[in-house]
């Protein structure tokens, strides 16, 4: 699926100089300011800080949903900002997997299909998807919920099937814009637990965007933002 | 087929809306049909009646009938008229061959003259080629076929009323002989009738085509009328009567019935032009209603637009999406317009309703549809492609939103 192969060492996403401004009316109103930031691969960091710091705008461009107004943004090694359009979609697509703090799930399709979804984008042949899909439903608890459409799902339960739906097709990466805003507690503790999971057994790097203090809490780094800069970076790996 | 599976379910999202847009494209679309049908039976309907009353499907005339001036009557008539009947009358194509004679004359009561146009025919061949198409007797009954009793005339209705007369009346008959001299008969009225126009009442006259000749002092005929089996033959039977006229060195003309049937002409025209702009109309307000329902439902999907693109779904597959969206609409709507449009034409065409008869004319004609399949599948397949263009602009629109944007609509 990748097309170009990342060695172990070399940096899922690296931010450098990067700058977003957004013009409104007749100013230029800056939302993230000249960021330099390495996730590494296998990462479980979270962007914290309060509304309006500009973590999400730069979860956007790390997700290249959104353009840097400068610097530049490197997915696993290649300059995203020298991509064409179609470029960038197929890097979406085979790389970046998203979960949306509204879980964002299409209406009209099951589980099974909004799982679905990524892998045939990627033209995974069907005997393979199924199992795919399968294994992913049953791994995040919803093998008995394939068929339902997302109106007959709770709040957690439509989370964890925008959880399986980003992690389907093994993207490199996966973000996720506060996953748990829309939950309640008990239910945001077992969606991070359900991630965290995820990230031990299958080492996928996951970068939040949070000011939730139990996912600033569960992370291995945290990335401070305020004002559109990064104000400081802790790394709170536990050491076994 | 992911997408096109999603644009077939997103119909049942906002059920209300599509069944707005449904019932927008099935009445449109279905009075259109309508309106195609019926033009189609007034096409079909005044083509047979003008062929089976007026022109048949093919005349003969000598060759200088159209590029000379006649300085007497029938002139340029035919005069080996029965040669040419008998030459031509087992051809397969060929079911009757009619003989006919039109001149200008006087008709006077003894008071008053009125000029008229008389036409001179053989009754008994005329009634045989209105066949199906006489629904009620014409004036053909009048005529007695004893040869003993041929000085009779019928007479339009308003010719009749100017002069005073009455069925068993007699009249007299004037007009100028083929040698240019005057001559006079008497002839007693069978019979009147009324035509397509209250003027052409006002002045047409019948007899039979000996009295006509006898009056001419001829034995010509203006032209002769064949009528075929079928309406579809006739450009091969006129292809073969100009092999034929070529190869027997004879020099006529040869017209087809539309070339000799200007009111035919002029009504397919004016229902051509009606339904054309029928047809633009009711277009538009099915390509605008479609196409809000799609920009509508662009509109609600924003972020879910937003949501695909961000998984990797390209602007082709976001288009088609809602291109496949609209062209469902199309699809089921195209269905239900035809079979609205069948049931409301079974339906009308069991009531025998008439329609009054147009400015000028003298009877009302009947309001019935012709189903034609091919029509049926044209109106399909416009109402196919109709919304399935409406449905690309806002389709054009979604593809164009921008990821981050799309995301945060609410």
């Amino acid at each position: 699926m990748n097309e170009i192969a990342t060695p172990q060492e070399m940096a899922a996403v690296r931010l450098q100089g990067v700058s977003r401004n957004y013009r409104l009316g007749k100013m230029e109103v800056p939302a993230v300011r000249h960021v330099d930031l390495e996730v590494r691969k296998a990462d479980f960091l979270v962007i914290a800080g309060p509304s309006g710091s500009g973590k999400t705008t730069l979860l956007n461009m790390m997700g290249l949903i959104d353009k840097p107004t400068a610097g530049m943004v490197h997915l696993s090694e290649i300059d995203t900002t020298s991509q064409n359009l179609e470029k960038l979609v197929r890097l979406r697509r085979e790389r970046i997997g998203f979960i949306f703090q509204t879980f964002n799930l299409v209406p009209v399709w099951s589980v099974y299909e909004n799982v679905e979804y990524p892998l045939i984008l990627n033209r995974v042949p069907p005997k393979q998807r199924a199992e795919r899909v399968k294994a992913i439903l049953d791994r995040v608890g919803l093998a008995e919920r394939s068929r339902h459409r997302p109106r007959e799902l709770s709040g957690g339960e439509r989370q964890r099937t925008a959880v399986a739906r980003a992690v389907v097709k093994k993207p490199e990466i996966v973000l996720a814009d506060e996953p748990t805003a829309n939950l309640d507690s008990r239910i945001g503790a077992g969606i991070l637990d359900l991630m965290r999971r995820l990230h031990d057994r299958e080492g996928i790097t996951f970068v939040f965007s949070s000011h939730d203090p139990r996912i600033i809490d569960m992370a291995d780094r945290v990335v401070h933002m305020s004002d559109g800069r990064v104000m400081k970076e802790v790394d709170q790996r536990r050491t076994s | 087929m992911t997408h096109l599976r999603l644009g077939f379910r997103n119909l049942f999202r906002q059920k209300r809306r599509t069944a707005i847009s449904l019932a927008v494209i099935t009445f449109g679309m279905g009075c259109l049909l309508l309106t195609l049908l019926h033009s189609r039976y007034i096409d079909w309907g005044l083509r047979e009646s003008t062929i089976h009353t007026e022109t048949g499907h093919l005349q003969i005339f000598d060759g200088r009938y159209f590029t000379r001036d006649e300085n007497t009557v029938l002139e340029f008539g035919l005069e080996d008229a029965a040669a040419i009947r008998s030459e031509l009358s087992d051809w397969p194509d060929v079911d009757l061959i009619l003989a006919r004679i039109d001149f200008m004359g006087l008709l006077s009561n003894g008071d008053k003259s009125v000029a008229c146009l008389c036409r001179g025919v053989e009754p008994a061949v005329e009634k045989e080629l209105r066949g199906m198409y006489r629904n009620a007797a014409t004036v053909y009954d009048a005529f007695n076929e004893d040869p003993e009793d041929r000085e009779s005339i019928a007479l339009g209705k308003g010719l009749a009323r100017s002069l005073s007369v009455a069925e068993g009346d007699y009249v007299t008959l004037m007009s100028t002989t083929s040698k240019g001299a005057l001559n006079a008969l008497d002839l007693k009225v069978v019979g009147t009738f009324s035509g397509y126009s209250s003027e052409y009442d006002a002045r047409a006259a019948v007899v039979p085509l000996e009295t006509a000749q006898m009056l001419l002092q001829t034995r010509k005929v203006k032209n002769l009328l064949l009528a075929l089996n079928r309406t579809e033959n006739t450009d091969r039977v006129h292809s073969r009567l100009l092999s034929w006229a070529g190869e027997n060195d004879r020099r006529l003309d040869f017209k087809k019935w539309h070339e000799r049937a200007e009111y035919y002409r002029s009504v397919k025209q004016f229902y051509d032009q009606m339904t054309g702009f029928m047809t633009a109309v009711l277009m538009i307000v099915v390509f605008f209603s479609t196409s809000n329902t799609v920009v509508m439902s662009v509109v609600e999907r924003t972020r879910e637009i937003g949501t695909l693109m961000s998984l990797g779904t390209s602007r082709a597959q976001t288009l088609r999406t809602f291109f496949f969206e609209g062209m469902f609409i199309g699809l089921i709507g195209g269905f239900l317009s035809m079979v609205f449009s069948w049931l409301v034409a079974v339906g009308i065409n069991s009531l025998d309703l008439e329609l009054p008869p147009p400015p000028g004319l003298s009877d009302g004609y009947p309001l019935l549809f012709r189903h034609e399949t091919v029509l049926y599948l044209a109106v399909y397949i416009a109402t196919l492609l109709v919304v399935s263009l409406s449905s690309l602009l806002p389709a054009l629109r979604a593809t164009r939103l921008k990821i981050v944007d799309a995301l945060g609509h609410i």
